[in-house]
């Protein structure tokens, strides 16, 4: 315990001698950290967007026109056993029919004359699938199926929303992994000033036969604080920047959804305190380097 | 007991500082090493502290290879040596009691009450009991070696090592602090003096090891004084 107070003790007082720097560490880091927050959270609402529209996971089917029921019902479990398959739902001629008609209730009399063996419609089916990426390999084993007349996969829009999203997360890691790079090097700076401000100190200690952790509590501390400070500070002006965001958004461009802040914010205070404190501890060791040599 | 076996060391660059170094200094010895700039002291010193390492032979402590001590048993080791430097390396910023606790603090294990007493009783071993709260600052370079020399001792161990503990103080004070340290090989220490002070190694009737571009030139062994009494002998005085 005493270990414990007198670490914090000269991590404090560190922090205090580099007031300035360490001041900019912090401010460097909430920049950072708030650039890659809102960058994902972008993403995040983006991927929930682009999850809404629903007709990007769904292929119609259209079978022969001369298949009864029963074969209709065969290859929709034939289609339902396929892989990346979620669910099928199969639509009769008639049931096919019904639909057209409610798809123009103005016309509804144009379609009063036909009756069961005039429908013009076949059966269809509908499939909904898990993975984008594979729809390809599903539209070519749903054409081999016998009795199977008509595939429409809408394969071009799948797959650019595929890649969009791919695009996306993509450029978030990189985004991520940049900013942290930066945060690290502006901690590595600060913490080196603390060390090199104390290095007489530091002999000293390893004269005296102190251990390496008991030289290096006090700068991983200070490490850490400048992390927690970040990621606190840049929580509280992400909050204040999403809720500018939602009320933009809800004035001018209603057809889009957000995220609750709220659903978001334990993930974000995950990645600011994981990427904020990971940067600190890996800061303050880099820096210390050689001067804890023994 | 400290054993040198057939010690070199060489530097990256190629310097070698010390050359097939045998020596051996026996428990509660006073040993003086002389030598000019560049005899191989200051390496001598960076391996018994293990600083640096050995190139070649052995180097033996207390039935301890350094050469072959892994890195993360240095800080116990040095824990059992105490050292005191020329310039008295104390923390600017700590009180004279504060420099002194901190040696104890680092090994740990001690109360604030015990640490107390134990400070308190080596400041008055060394003399400086009145000015416990003082900074090195407002100290005289006599005390702040003395405030070392303290800190130097206070976790007991068996070996001082002295690097040039001399250098910076007028003889006067350079006696004091001798007198401290032949006090504490009385009380059972092995004491290393490092230095290059040939009058002041002569004043005090102890062994004096000679070294010279990194070999062993001299090794005067201290005479036989039986009028000394036990209260003075050796110290000069």
């Amino acid at each position: 315990m005493r270990r414990l107070i007198d670490a914090l003790t000269q991590s404090v007082q560190g922090m205090a001698r580099n007031g300035l720097v360490t001041f900019v560490s912090i401010f460097v880091l909430v920049s950072c950290l708030i650039f890659v927050g809102s960058f994902s959270l972008i993403s995040k609402n983006i991927d929930y967007n682009l999850a809404s529209i629903t007709e990007l996971n769904e292929i119609e089917v259209f079978l022969e026109y001369e298949l009864d029921d029963a074969a209709a019902a065969e290859i929709n479990a034939e289609i339902a056993a396929l892989q990346n398959v979620a669910s099928t739902t199969l639509v009769s001629k008639e049931e096919g029919l019904e639909q057209v008609k409610g798809d123009f209730p103005d016309y509804s009399s144009l379609f009063d004359n036909i009756n069961a063996e005039d429908n013009p419609l076949s059966h269809k089916i509908i499939v909904i699938y898990e993975e984008n990426d594979k729809v390809s390999d599903l539209d070519f084993a749903i054409k081999r199926i016998e009795g199977v007349r008509k595939v429409n996969s809408r394969l071009d829009i799948a797959a650019s929303a595929n890649s969009l999203q791919k695009g996306i997360s993509l450029v978030f890691v990189w985004f991520t992994v940049l900013c942290s790079v930066v945060c690290m090097f502006v901690i590595i700076n600060t913490i080196k000033l603390s060390v090199y401000s104390r290095r007489e100190e530091i002999t000293i200690m390893r004269y005296i036969g102190a251990s390496r952790t008991y030289i290096a509590a006090p700068f991983v501390l200070e490490g850490m604080f400048i992390g927690i400070c970040g990621a606190l500070v840049a929580f509280l002006g992400e909050r204040l920047i999403y809720s500018a965001l939602m009320g933009f958004v809800s004035d001018k461009m209603g057809f889009v959804k957000l995220y609750a802040f709220s659903e978001l914010a334990p993930e974000l205070l995950i990645v600011f305190f994981g990427i904020s404190l990971f940067c600190g501890i890996i800061g303050s060791l880099v820096s210390l380097g050689k001067y804890v040599e023994v | 007991m400290i054993e040198f076996k057939n010690v070199t060391k060489r530097y990256p660059e190629g310097k070698v500082a010390l050359d097939n170094l045998n020596l051996k200094i026996d428990d509660g010895e006073f040993v003086f090493i002389m030598g000019d700039s560049g005899a191989g002291k200051t390496t001598m010193t960076k391996l018994l502290l293990r600083e640096e390492r050995i190139t070649e032979g052995e180097l033996w402590i207390d039935g301890v290879n350094l050469g072959k001590m892994r890195a993360s048993r240095v800080p116990k080791y040095r824990r059992r040596i105490g050292i005191v430097f020329q310039d008295f390396r104390l923390f600017k910023k700590k009180t004279v009691f504060e420099n002194v606790a901190f040696a104890l603090r680092v090994v740990g294990g001690v109360n604030s009450s015990e640490l107390k007493n134990r400070v308190m009783s080596m400041l008055r071993i060394v003399g400086l009991e009145e000015k416990a709260q003082n900074f090195p600052a407002q100290l005289s370079g006599g005390e702040q070696q003395r405030v070392a020399l303290a800190r130097a001792i206070i976790n007991n161990p068996h070996t001082i090592i002295a690097d040039e503990p001399t250098g910076n103080l007028d003889p006067k004070l350079s006696m004091e602090i001798m007198s401290l340290l032949v006090k504490m090989n009385k009380f059972g220490k092995t004491v290393v003096v490092v230095t290059h002070e040939e009058e002041l190694a002569k004043m005090f009737n102890q062994r004096i090891v000679r070294l010279k571009g990194g070999r062993l030139v001299g090794d005067e062994r201290p005479e036989v004084r039986p009028e000394e009494s036990t209260e003075n002998g050796g110290d000069g005085q």
